[in-house]
């Protein structure tokens, strides 16, 4: 292995050895063991994490006085807005989803909420379509008309 | 680096659940908890301490007026979906046009020893944040995260909402436009002396 080597491997898997695969870490270490310039890499490197590991320093500190300012500006502001809640028309929908969650995981989530709303749609269709059929229309094979042929079959009725 | 809570516990769910019925008390507390690492975080990616300070207030804002909709469903834990808040409202100002408010203008300098010890010790750090602020947004975002919020390659994928191996290509080439630039500016500086 060459510094170059080192280098690139210490880009994709960072300044830590332990966390590096099996094989480079071997290699690395037989170059870290007889280059000096090879070991001021890794140095190098492992300072730079370490620093970005450290709060800024200075001025920008987080300090106690700084969170408690911000905190009662943010806490001053909540009083005077309002929460964004689910509108009453949609709570239903909201409440199967959450349902959903509850019991469990994957497709039923989203297909209880998009199946409760396929209901909701179907039955708003249903009471709001026009009472008069223009005479073009085929009346008979209307879904609305379907949808009364089935209910009147006394098939929901048992 | 401030202490802040591992994941989104049954102590914070109730708190969502106590907001979400408009409880003030709860969202102190929530905040109490989670302000700290927000405003860290903010601090760190923006770089700018008033931008950093409208971030953290505007992500808690986001908090108080969404949680009568948040779900716990275990995909959107409270901790991934406030750092995700955080760290697209810190892109978003990145990609606004920059203008530098007067106090962060520098310090006057103090010629006192204290002051100049302080100055030697942040030299290397004062570096490191100039070189990260110079790389692409995404990269320092990331880097940010698996560093010094030392979220897992995964949580990091779900707070940038791209895959886990984009997330180890961000930190790559994070890492490798980090070291180009300390080596740049370390060869600017070797010539200044």
């Amino acid at each position: 292995m060459r510094s170059t080597e080192l280098s690139a491997l210490i880009d994709t898997y960072g300044a830590a050895l332990e966390r590096w695969p099996m094989a480079q870490r071997t290699r690395a270490a037989a170059l870290l063991e007889a280059s000096e310039s090879a070991r001021s890499l890794l140095a190098q490197a492992q300072a730079i994490e370490c620093g970005l590991r450290r709060p800024p320093a200075g001025c920008d500190a987080v300090t106690a006085e700084r969170l408690e300012r911000i905190a009662a500006m943010v806490a001053a502001k909540a009083k005077t807005m309002p929460q964004d809640r689910p509108g009453p028309g949609l709570r239903p929908i909201a409440w199967l989803g959450a349902f959903a969650a509850e019991i469990g995981s994957g497709w039923l989530r989203f297909s209880m909420p998009m199946a409760a709303g396929a209901v909701l749609g179907i039955l708003v269709g249903h009471y709001s379509v026009d009472p008069v059929v223009p005479p073009v229309a085929p009346q008979g094979t209307s879904f609305v008309s379907l949808l009364e042929m089935f209910y009147t079959s006394g098939l929901f009725q048992s | 680096m401030a202490e802040f809570p591992d994941r989104c516990g049954p102590e914070d769910r109730i708190l969502i659940a106590g907001i979400a019925q408009g409880n003030h008390e709860a969202f102190q507390r929530l905040m109490g908890r989670h302000l700290p690492f927000v405003l860290a975080l903010a601090q760190r990616l923006i770089g700018r301490r008033a931008d950093a300070d409208e971030i953290a207030q505007e992500a808690f804002l986001r908090v108080w007026t969404t949680a009568p909709r948040w779900r716990q469903d275990g995909e959107a834990q409270f901790r991934t979906w406030l750092y995700r808040v955080v760290v697209n409202l810190c892109l978003d100002r990145q990609r606004r046009p920059k203008t530098a408010p007067l106090e962060d203008a520098g310090d006057v300098f103090d010629p006192r020893p204290d002051s100049l010890e302080l100055v030697a010790a942040s030299e290397t750090e004062r570096l490191i944040a100039r070189a990260l602020d110079e790389l692409p947004p995404k990269q320092k975002a990331a880097l940010v995260l698996c560093y010094y919020s030392e979220v897992s390659g995964a949580e990091a994928a779900r707070i940038l909402e791209v895959s886990e191996s984009a997330v180890e290509s961000l930190l790559v080439r994070g890492r490798r436009g980090l070291r180009q630039r300390l080596e740049a500016f370390a060869g600017i500086k070797r010539m200044e002396t």
